[in-house]
């Protein structure tokens, strides 16, 4: 049986709300994510695996793609960069599937046929989307960010993939040219009576056809829509029960997250899933993926979750409009005058063990634990003689902190600057950056924090990431 | 280890003034506190046998800086580095050089001109390193405000009005010194309302940032006393470095960062050579790296002026103001005179010499005793720490 054998998202702390998206007068309803100053697609794929594998050994797993329309980078894989940094193995299968609002489904599909060859026993999916549209647009309004994640395999299986369909249209109505960093809309008249509306409802009255199931028989429809008037004919035309049979599409507390947002709303699904239920996922764009999935007994091992469901349910309100434009560098500021720091790629790749996996060395003659990893022990003075531990999965907590108002450098687009000192359960001490940590007179000594890998936003346009901490969401 | 005492003395000195010195260059500084010195000792640029110069960022390479400002030809000249300590490294190793017998008239000499960067606040260096903290020195501080806040158990607006108290206390010290940056005595309340820099660290918990230079022109004990002019001897030098890097993410789980470790064995050392058994009573003043006030206040307690965690009982019973048993920072200290990283540690030195020589003006102490320099480069978890104790000639 393949299928589904974990499931985690990320959605990040930031919301704004759509009324206040406006220059003039009052906006819309509801609030959408927003993706911190130090997010990007890598960053949230990386936490939404993290949630997916809570309690798992990630070096069982042997692929990861990883599906987005916001990379960071038009060249260098964000797949391998998140590999790294959550310490896979090095000879998995790694690739990025962007360029459609569907590649996450289709990444599913390829990931399960990789398992289904033979050529991978675990391949890892992601999903994650930064959605940025032009300021004051109806997209940016009905936009979101966050990711999904979906560990694909052939045991423990949670949900079976029960059968798929795919169809391809070179129909453009939402597209993002290479030197943009905007998403372009046509006229809606025109995208949904021609687009969205038709080809939604063709590929999904097509796929159940070929999967041998009617309207009845699925427990729940998810499906993306570029907004929740438009989303809401397709289960009506195709007589699904808007109130009990169609998965939430959340525009109203996450808005839609582009290619993340169809796997994003099946792990909603799957959240309250029992088993026995049929699920029957969509996602439009550039034509439509449709795959059905059957839940079996093993989804009550994947209940501890933080989930879409469950990230929603922690957030901070942005104050303002600007404060979102000023996130997405849409705001410009007056730089304070520091040194410009130069970017150290060698040094980085030298001591990826450390930086990028987080491992301490432990001396195999006194044990004592160390951050980075040291050749000479500072207890016992021992040379080159230590192993490798992992900090990532440990509890921590924090020593100190402060919130830093001085280096308004631009790319620091939400000052003040949080650092840390915390303490891994294991023994080990580090000093870092501190992010989403909201009011820092409300933070306390002691108080647990975890980890999250986020951009170096100083280090301008060099590929540079570190481990930061924040408060346990 | 052996001892410096009352090998080498302080026959010169010189200091600029502190501030922000737009009409002055790099030259001018070392100009205008050497010639100072000169005067002071009654020596001219060709008696200088040899050059230490301090210096951290304002200067490319080498001691030339200063052979060029001053123009002293084909001498040897020595640069030298240990981040805010380097002012009290050129004296350190200069001393050195004296008491080897090499040289008989040496320039010690330690600069910065930071204004002419533009930054609101120390930095801290850059790093070619990909995980280094970037930030402001306020916010590396500010976590031991919290941590010592949190392990004493003081309430935030207690420890809030004791490191007030700190920056009140050099302010009033500092309005009476005429070359500080900031002559301006304030209130508590200034301090307390002051705009937040760094968590729990406001605008008076920070020392400004300042150009300026100063310069001792130092000789052997017996030279001087040849001499037959008023000087100070050197008592004792202390040194101790670190071996963690904070900025590297470079932490380690046995760090305290409520007290200042290097600090504790750089005074040991300088207290040893001094025989200084008690320096709560056998130092008359001491100028200490009051970079922020949560710094001096731990700074008390690692150099033995109290037990730890008792520092804010001091500050509360004014120990260390001027009318103090112990005065901290008589010439307003980093705080107020001004912090040009490179020359602090010899502006310390400055002031002691004045305090020895009776020449301290409105801030004279009855007995000065013996006068303790500390200063500290780095952030809690590292630090390069100096202690340099003078006193007087008999």
């Amino acid at each position: 049986m393949i299928g589904i054998c974990s499931y985690g998202a990320y959605v990040p702390l930031y919301r704004l709300a759509r009324e206040i998206m406006v220059l003039e007068g009052k906006g819309g309803a509801g609030e959408r994510s927003v993706a911190g100053a130090d997010e990007d697609a890598l960053t949230m794929a990386i936490d939404a695996i993290l949630d997916c594998t809570k309690g798992m050994d990630r070096g069982s797993i042997e692929g990861l793609l990883n599906a987005t329309t916001s990379s960071p980078f038009a060249e260098k894989q964000i797949a391998a960069a998140a590999a790294a940094a959550l310490d896979f193995k090095d000879n998995i299968i790694a690739a990025d599937i962007g360029h459609s609002l569907r590649a996450g489904l289709t990444a599913v599909k390829l990931a399960a046929d990789t398992v289904k060859a033979g050529s991978a026993k675990k391949v890892m999916v992601t999903a994650a989307d930064r959605r940025l549209g032009t300021p004051l647009s109806a997209l940016e309004s009905n936009g979101g960010d966050g990711a999904a994640a979906l560990l694909l395999g052939d045991k423990d299986v949670i949900a079976s993939i029960e059968g798929f369909y795919s169809f391809s249209s070179d129909f453009t109505d939402t597209w993002r040219p290479a030197t943009d960093q905007f998403v372009h809309v046509w006229s809606d008249r025109f995208a949904v009576a021609e687009g969205y509306q038709p080809m939604m409802q063709k590929a999904l009255a097509a796929a159940m056809k070929k999967f041998g199931v009617e309207a009845k028989d699925i427990t729940k429809l998810v499906y993306s829509g570029p907004d929740a008037r438009t989303h809401g004919s397709i289960a009506t035309a195709l007589k699904f029960d808007p109130k009990t049979q169609v998965q939430d599409p959340l525009f109203n507390m996450l808005g839609n997250t582009g290619a993340a947002f169809p796997l994003m709303l099946l792990v909603a699904a799957l959240e309250k899933a029992k088993a026995g239920d049929s699920i029957l996922v969509a996602a439009y764009g550039d034509g439509v993926d449709v795959m059905l999935l059957k839940v079996t007994d093993a989804i009550e091992k994947a209940r501890d979750r933080h989930g879409v469901l469950g990230y929603l349910k922690s957030k901070k309100m942005l104050p303002s409009y600007v404060k979102y434009l000023r996130l997405r560098h849409l705001f410009f500021v007056e730089s304070s005058r520091m040194t410009p720091i130069t970017p150290g790629l060698a040094q980085l790749w030298r001591e990826r063990d450390s930086m990028y996996k987080l491992h301490a060395s432990k001396c195999k003659q006194c044990g004592w634990i160390e951050f980075p990893i040291r050749r000479i022990c500072p207890k016992c003075y021992s040379k080159d003689d230590y192993e490798q531990v992992k900090l990532l999965d440990q509890k921590v907590k924090v020593y100190s902190f402060s919130a830093d108002t001085i280096p308004t450098i631009p790319e620091v687009t939400d000052p003040p600057l949080g650092r840390a000192i915390i303490d891994f359960e294991g023994g080990t001490r580090m000093e870092l950056e501190m992010t989403d940590f909201g009011n820092i007179q409300d933070l306390k000594v002691g108080q647990p924090m975890e980890m999250t890998f986020r951009r170096l936003e100083r280090q301008g346009d060099v590929a540079a990431y570190a481990w930061k901490c924040k408060p346990v969401r | 280890m052996g001892t410096i005492k009352d090998k080498v003395a302080i026959i010169g000195m010189g200091c600029t003034n502190f501030g922000d010195l737009w009409k002055k260059g790099v030259p001018d500084l070392i100009i205008d506190c050497a010639y100072e010195a000169y005067e002071d000792a009654g020596v001219g640029p060709k008696d200088i046998e040899a050059v230490f110069v301090g210096n951290v960022s304002s200067s490319m390479w080498t001691g030339a800086t200063v052979t060029e400002a001053l123009q002293l030809d084909k001498i040897p000249a020595t640069r030298v580095e240990n981040n805010c300590a380097t002012a009290a490294e050129a004296l350190r190793v200069g001393a050195f050089s004296v008491a080897a017998g090499m040289y008989d008239t040496v320039l010690c000499v330690g600069f910065e001109k930071l204004k002419d960067y533009g930054s609101g606040a120390l930095e801290m260096p850059g790093s070619l390193h990909p995980i280094s903290v970037v930030g402001s020195a306020p916010a590396s501080f500010a976590k031991s405000a919290v941590q010592y806040f949190e392990k004493y158990k003081i309430p935030f607006d207690k420890g809030k009005e004791i490191l007030s108290k700190i920056a009140v206390k050099n302010h009033a010290n500092g309005a009476l010194h005429p070359k500080a940056h900031f002559r301006r005595a304030i209130t508590l309340e200034t301090a307390l309302n002051a705009p937040m820099i760094a968590w729990p660290l406001g605008l008076f918990d920070c020392c400004p940032v300042t150009d300026g230079a100063a310069c001792a022109i130092i000789t052997s004990a017996e030279k001087a006393r040849a001499m037959k002019k008023p000087h100070v001897l050197i008592k004792g030098l202390g040194l101790a470095v670190g071996r963690i890097d904070p900025f590297k993410g470079k932490f380690r789980s046995d760090v305290d960062i409520t007290f200042w470790d290097e600090t504790w064995v750089a005074a040991q050392q300088a207290y040893e050579q001094a025989d200084v058994k008690d320096p709560r009573k056998e130092i008359g003043s001491a100028e200490v790296h009051d970079c922020f006030t949560i710094t001096e206040l731990i700074i008390y307690e690692s150099l033995g002026f109290c037990p730890r965690g008792k520092g804010p009982e001091e500050v509360d019973k004014e120990s260390f103001t001027l009318k103090g048993d112990l005065p901290v920072n008589t010439d307003g200290g980093l705080k107020s005179f001004g912090h040009p990283v490179g020359a602090s540690g010899l502006r310390m030195v400055y002031e002691l010499y004045n305090q020895q020589l009776g020449r301290a003006g409105e801030r004279q102490l009855k007995n000065p005793k013996l006068g303790l320099a500390h200063s500290q480069g780095g952030t809690p978890g590292m630090f390069q720490a100096s202690v340099t104790i003078v006193g007087p000639a008999h």
